[in-house]
């Protein structure tokens, strides 16, 4: 218990919040522990809480994805596209496409930011105009609408009355967890993470890290946009505008630190699961919507001030390893 | 002699226009340990990233293991050959465990199980004869402690030839016995070591033969009975004398002075004391890790010294910030110019500028472009800096050019005191020599200058007195007209 509190300090902070928050939710609004209401905050951030697990392992790498709303809605559309074409009849592929053009788009950024070695926020900050520009271009602004067949809704079906989409984050958590700890893959990408030069000289190639995790995020992204698809029956061009904040906000709440390297999928969890409480929280309380804005803004300061003091300590920590004087032309 | 395990031939190496090696050849054979020696510079650490692969050698030069030629050596071809380094800045990851940071690199499959390399890792430690709770993050370890870690990955990785750059500069004496014990048992098992210190005593202890670098030339290489420490030590220094001595007259003028008195900053030095006469040119000298740096860092207020005084022309000064430095005329040349120094994307003038931007504003405290243009001009002529235009970004000038215009910027400032960390790393000899007569030249003024240099033959030339620090302790202050390339060094090395 004891090394649980020492290791998981953040995430055990998280739960008290949650808790926390909960409660005093729960004493103004006594329907929000309703089995219904939370299965619904589930199940209403289970799409975001798939994407953030990408979200994280990208900045793990010391990079950032700002374009991934953009994607979202180009894997909507495309996705959408052909359920509409098909009549909906074969899901499964629907999401196969979704994510391996999730993939696609994810890979772009990836290879930009590794062989073109552009700065990831300036490279997705590009693609983010260029991914939605070319969408609205093609699509003409137009709506998919009136999506049948077994496509329609699956994402919605329930087992033991969760909705398969809580299913999935639930999965993606799992499979996270073993491609981060428990692959050479994943283990490379928290070396390189850690410390890039330390990474080349043990014969890993930090850029295949970061390429690695634009393209795992791009495929939950993919995932998450076929779902979405799924569960509402039509699609947008302006699907997933403002994700990225979400999906950051979630991953710094839950502990990933900008620097690199550190990152915590619990965390990540329980910070999506943070944000939809308030959410959900405020509006079970009929708080004006206002409102609603101000508190995620003040949370995600928190943790961003928490997490600047975590990043400043681990360099501080990491100037005391280094004891060398910095001259490289005297590190003889 | 069994077939070397590693040849290096016609081993050369450039950045840019400065070549740090210069056709190094040696050999080594398994179940050697062989001594890398020479001064800070001398190539020693390009040497090791050329066998590791980190870095590449120039065309025309040839790595042999086994008796193998290897085409190109990367990082990946060398460690797949069983070539281990233990970097001198370790190269760790600080934010992984400690199994993870023993097992990194050498994994062979690619699901890993947590416990099987936890049990492995702890076993390397144990066979090491240390107690590290491999869980535990390797941030959360004592330097001396990631020392050990990085020695167990060496071995970890069951290294047939396994470099150690400066591997005892942390550890304690009992985890010195400890390396030794370890690394007398690899070498009993065949493995070979290239053992890179500065400690003399200890590569007398440890060694069977020894390589002397100089200024990226092999000089020597031979069993350890055919040398002794004077021997090792000339080899080391010996160089001819390169520079013309810039030497002070009329040193003490006036009698003011600028004092640092007893100042201490834990772990890097401590009790410094020295007085920077009128016109003299005052050196401090030491190894790698000596602590000068850190010591003039603290001085300009980028480190906090946790106790001493300043005193300039005998008025007391505090210098909490590097503002509070320039104000009192406490200037600082940092010895890393591309990091430290140099404004990356930014102009030759605002480069030149931008320590004393009062300076060159107008009434209404706007910055004036003429009042640059004309401070930058007048630099450019004074110190003949090279340049295709003041407009031109700072990183188009070669680096001797660029160390000049950040000696521009210094002046700019009206220095009082002006410190210099080595000031001619990756600069051409001619403006080395340039670089040494404006020092000079600035003491006749009245300016008082410390220069910090590793390089024993600008020390003798240009100041008038030297510290020698060792360990962060002060090992001997001497005047340099009595002094020589090998005193300095025995003093740098033993004390």
């Amino acid at each position: 218990m004891t090394k649980l509190i020492k290791y998981k300090k953040r995430e055990m902070i998280l739960v008290l919040v949650l808790l926390l928050a909960s409660f005093i939710i729960y004493s103004i609004s006594p329907q929000f522990v309703s089995s219904v209401n939370i299965i619904n905050v589930f199940n209403n951030n289970a799409l975001l809480g798939i994407m953030s697990l990408g979200m994280m392992m990208v900045i793990v790498t010391g990079n950032i994805d700002v374009s991934v709303g953009a994607s979202f809605a180009v894997c909507n559309m495309v996705v959408a596209a052909y359920a509409n074409n098909t009549g909906g009849k074969n899901p499964f592929v629907a999401v196969l496409i979704g994510m391996l053009v999730g993939a696609a788009l994810g890979a772009v950024n990836g290879i930009f930011v590794t062989l073109l070695r552009i700065p990831a926020i300036v490279v997705t900050l590009g693609t983010m105009n260029i991914f939605r520009g070319i969408l609205y271009f093609i699509t003409e602004g137009r709506w998919i609408e009136g999506l049948t067949g077994p496509f329609l809704g699956f994402a919605n079906r329930r087992v033991l009355n969760i909705p398969f989409a809580v299913y999935m984050w639930i999965a993606v958590i799992v499979i996270t967890y073993i491609l981060l700890y428990r692959t050479r893959l994943g283990r490379n990408v928290l070396a390189s993470g850690g410390n890039k030069e330390a990474a080349r000289r043990a014969g890993i190639e930090p850029n295949a890290s970061t390429l690695t995790a634009f393209i795992y995020l791009g495929i939950l992204t993919g995932l998450a946009a076929s779902l979405s698809a799924s569960k509402l029956g039509i699609a947008q061009p302006s699907n997933g505008l403002g994700y990225e904040m979400t999906l950051i906000a979630a991953a710094v709440i839950g502990g990933t630190l900008f620097s690199g390297g550190t990152a915590s999928i619990f965390g990540t969890f329980l910070g999506m699961l943070l944000l939809g409480i308030i959410d959900n929280g405020l509006v079970l309380a009929r708080v004006p919507l206002y409102w609603q804005d101000l508190v995620t803004g003040l949370i995600i300061i928190l943790a961003v001030a928490s997490s600047a003091f975590q990043s400043f300590s681990k360099v501080r920590s990491r100037r005391k390893t280094i004891k060398i004087e910095g001259d490289p032309a005297c590190q003889d | 002699m069994s077939t070397p395990l590693l040849e290096l031939k016609n081993i050369s190496k450039s950045y840019s226009s400065v070549r740090v090696l210069n056709n190094i050849n040696f050999s080594v054979v398994p179940g050697e340990v062989r001594a890398l020696v020479g001064e800070n510079g001398a190539g020693k650490s390009t040497t090791v990233k050329i066998i590791a692969g980190v870095e590449q050698p120039d065309s025309g030069g040839e790595i042999y293991y086994n008796g193998e030629l290897i085409h190109k050596m990367t990082v990946k071809h060398s460690l797949e050959l069983g070539v281990s380094v233990i970097y001198q800045d370790l190269s760790l990851f600080p934010n992984l465990s400690v199994a993870e940071n023993i097992v990194k690199g050498s994994e062979k499959k690619f699901f890993v199980g947590l416990n099987t390399y936890k049990k492995q890792a702890s076993a390397v430690l144990e066979s090491l004869g240390v107690d590290i709770d491999t869980s535990l993050l390797l941030s959360e370890l004592s330097i001396g402690k990631q020392q050990l870690v990085a020695i167990a990955r060496a071995m970890y990785s069951e290294a047939k030839l396994i470099i150690m750059d400066e591997p005892t500069s942390t550890l304690s004496s009992t985890e010195v016995e400890l390396l030794f014990d370890v690394i007398a048992r690899l070498k009993e098992s065949g493995v070979c070591i290239i053992y890179i210190s500065h400690k003399l005593d200890e590569i007398f202890t440890v060694a069977d033969s020894i390589t002397v670098l100089r200024d990226g030339e092999h000089i020597e290489t031979g069993a350890i009975d055919t040398f002794d420490q004077e021997k090792l030590i000339k080899l080391m220094v010996g160089r001819e004398l390169r520079f013309v001595p810039f030497h002070g007259t009329d040193i003490g003028g006036s009698g003011t002075t600028f004092s640092v008195n007893n100042f201490t900053l834990e772990p890097y030095f401590r009790n410094i004391s020295f007085d920077v006469r009128e016109r003299e040119v005052f050196g401090i000298t030491g190894l790698v890790g000596a602590g000068r740096s850190e010591l003039a860092q603290s001085i300009f207020g980028i480190r906090k010294a946790s106790s001493g005084e300043i005193f300039l022309g005998g008025e007391k000064i505090s210098i909490s910030h590097t503002n509070d430095a320039i104000q009192a005329g406490v200037c600082y040349l940092p010895e890393d110019r591309r990091t430290q120094g140099l404004l990356m994307g930014q102009t030759v003038t605002r480069n030149t500028t931008s320590a004393n931007l009062r300076g060159v504003s107008n009434k209404a405290s706007l910055i004036s472009g003429q009042k640059e243009k004309k401070v930058v001009e007048e630099y450019i002529e004074r110190l003949a800096i090279k340049l295709p235009s003041i407009e031109s970004h700072i990183e188009r000038l070669s680096g001797g050019n660029q160390q000049k215009v950040l000696i521009s910027r210094w002046l700019n400032a009206g220095p009082r005191v002006l410190i210099v960390d080595e000031p001619t790393t990756g600069v051409d000899v001619g403006t080395k020599q340039e670089i040494h007569r404006l020092l000079r030249e600035l003491a006749n003024n009245g300016v008082f200058i410390v220069l910090i240099s590793s390089d024993l033959l600008e020390v003798l030339a240009v100041s008038d007195r030297v510290l020698v620090m060792r360990n962060g302790n002060a090992a001997d202050l001497v005047e340099t007209k009595s002094a020589s390339q090998e005193s300095i060094m025995e003093k740098s090395l033993l004390g």
